[in-house]
């Protein structure tokens, strides 16, 4: 019985030491070690060549810092940000003055004859509108980016002065006399639509890629629209009149005169150099550091934009240097 | 025990032995370790590759050379800190390398005794970079010195042996390393996100355009230590800032 304990104390003592051994102090020889060695140096090397050929990371070894934006942020980057650059922009038209006169002829019971001379004059006081631009269309290319920008005049309001004034000749003017009427009304900008076309030039300035926005100067045709109220002013205005003078002041057709007037509108100049505020895009090297005890400058040597076809790349060469020495 | 059993323990105890002699021993057990860690995600990387989740076409990347990690890391250093009953360190360099998936931060010195300066020790302190975070307000990159193993190279002593160092080192165990990283500063990336990017008002003819603002959200998605670059991964988005009291244009150029 006594030997059977004995031999159950050493098992377990073996047992307790083996386990302590492969615990605590076991650990692989030395082949076994370069064979885990080995596989991580294959799966570096495979994640390497694999990340170059999917993500076609750029490297170059010169540069600190490398920066990389794939194509597909540039351009949601860049569409905002031209987006951005255009939106909001407001139009401000004053004294803007319009004039139409002729002569009416009709035929009348002795043939053609002039019935009268009317003479329109429209006085925009003041006309507001905003610029809306639409989704860009960008297409990338070395280092630049053609930028193609639809803009909307829109939400456009003002004030004018409306005059009419007509001088009847002959039957019309023994019916309807002389016309001289003045009112003021409210006109509205329809919408148009412009295409904007420019570039951004990407070039790294000190620490940060920024595109410089660069666009020429495009002609805008700005209507006019006088509001229902204007119309209702000039309905007013004919049904006041007998009968006879309706009939020759329809035959002036005193609302497709003023339509025409106004529809033609005026041409404005936007000026380029308007769109053209450089666009910093966001990552950026800090100029200095502070560390206890001590304040360093960041130098920073700019390479050149890299576009590939998955990502737009550029690098910096950075040093640090204590803030009391001299800039290189 | 009978002569069996003796026998039987002492060709055990024999087998341990000689296995013991072929085996590595708790150093190389470490490295095993390391290594099985490292080739884990290194193998969650590339599957993270493959899926496009990892350097896809989403991510704005950030790599950052190990050389200027290290310059950076250096401008932290020397910390100096007492630890454990009568330890002084101090590191002084710092060496960085991005391989294989694994941000490996070495820092050099020396610990000695605080009431025996003489009896001193060059140790080498082993560590990684974790905790990278992007700055909610100044949207500058950063991240921490983790520190997980010590080393006793060279011991220079009144009889100190260097088995008695490396002992008293693991007596120091991971809070006191963890203690010392905490004396590294956070090591900041000069690496800055502008959360937002002005416009100017301007004025030109009958044409007016306010100051307007677009807002940069900036999150880390991933970080990466490959071919001796710290590559940082973020997820960048642009919206329309918010309105704006309109400012006084000035004229355009």
């Amino acid at each position: 019985m006594r030997r059977w304990v004995r031999a159950a104390f050493a098992a377990a003592v073996l047992l307790a030491g083996g386990f302590a051994y492969a615990r605590f102090w076991w650990g692989p020889g030395p082949e076994a070690l370069e064979r885990q060695r080995r596989e991580v140096q294959r799966l570096g090397e495979w994640l390497e060549r694999r990340l170059r050929e999917r993500a076609r990371l750029h490297d170059s070894a010169g540069d600190s810092v490398l920066v990389g934006v794939p194509a597909g942020v540039a351009e949601r980057l860049a569409g905002e940000a031209v987006t951005g650059l255009a939106s909001g922009i407001r139009l401000t038209l004053r004294d803007l003055r319009f004039r139409k006169s002729d002569e009416l002829r009709a035929r009348l019971l002795l043939g053609r004859r002039s019935v009268g001379r009317f003479v329109l004059s429209v006085h925009v006081h003041e006309v507001r509108a905003v610029l809306r631009p639409g989704k860009p269309r960008l297409r990338f290319g070395n280092d630049r980016v053609g930028v193609t920008l639809p803009v909307a005049v829109e939400d456009g309001s003002g004030r004018a002065r409306l005059r009419f004034k007509w001088d009847g000749r002959g039957m019309a003017g023994a019916v309807c006399g002389d016309v001289s009427v003045t009112r003021e009304v409210t006109a509205t900008v329809p919408r148009r639509s412009h295409t904007l076309q420019g570039v951004l030039r990407l070039s790294v300035d000190e620490s940060a890629l920024v595109g410089q926005p660069e666009f020429g100067d495009v002609e805008l045709q700005v209507p006019i629209e006088p509001s229902a109220e204007a119309w209702r002013f000039v309905d007013e205005l004919i049904a006041r009149r007998s009968a006879l003078c309706r009939a020759a002041l329809a035959k002036a057709d005193v609302k497709q005169k003023i339509r025409g007037l106004l529809a033609r509108g005026v041409r404005v100049t936007l000026p380029g150099r308007l769109l053209e505020r450089p666009i910093r895009l966001p990552v950026e090297l800090e100029r200095s550091l502070a560390t206890p005890g001590r304040k360093v400058r960041v130098e920073v040597v700019p390479s050149d934009v890299i576009l590939t076809p998955a990502r737009l790349w550029y690098g910096m060469k950075v040093e640090l240097r204590n803030a009391a020495e001299p800039p290189l | 025990m009978d002569c069996l059993g003796q026998r039987a323990l002492a060709f055990v105890l024999a087998g341990l032995a000689l296995a013991g002699c072929q085996a590595g021993g708790p150093r190389a057990r470490a490295e095993a370790a390391a290594l099985r860690r490292q080739a884990d995600t290194l193998r969650n990387l590339i599957a993270a590759v493959e899926t496009d989740e990892a350097f896809s076409s989403r991510h704005v990347t950030l790599g950052i050379g190990q050389e200027l990690v290290r310059d950076l890391l250096q401008l932290t250093l020397p910390i100096e800190t007492v630890t454990a009953p009568d330890l002084h360190v101090r590191l002084e360099t710092a060496q960085v390398a991005f391989e294989s998936g694994e941000s490996r931060v070495t820092l050099r010195g020396r610990v000695s005794r605080a009431s025996s300066p003489g009896t001193f020790a060059d140790v080498v302190v082993h560590g990684g970079l974790h905790r990278f975070e992007v700055g909610e307000r100044a949207g500058q990159v950063s991240a921490r010195v983790a520190l997980d193993r010590v080393e006793v190279r060279q011991a220079e002593a009144e009889g100190l042996r260097r088995e008695l160092i490396e002992g008293l080192l693991q007596h120091i165990g991971a809070p006191s390393l963890a203690s010392l990283a905490d004396q590294i500063p956070p090591l900041a990336i000069p690496v800055r996100f502008e959360r937002t990017l002005e416009l100017g008002a301007m004025r030109a003819g009958p044409f007016e355009i306010a100051r307007s603002s677009l807002r940069f959200r900036v999150g880390l998605a991933q970080v990466v230590a490959l071919g001796g670059r710290l590559w940082v991964l973020l997820d960048v988005s642009a919206a329309p800032g918010p309105e704006r009291p309109p400012g006084r244009p000035e004229a355009g150029p």
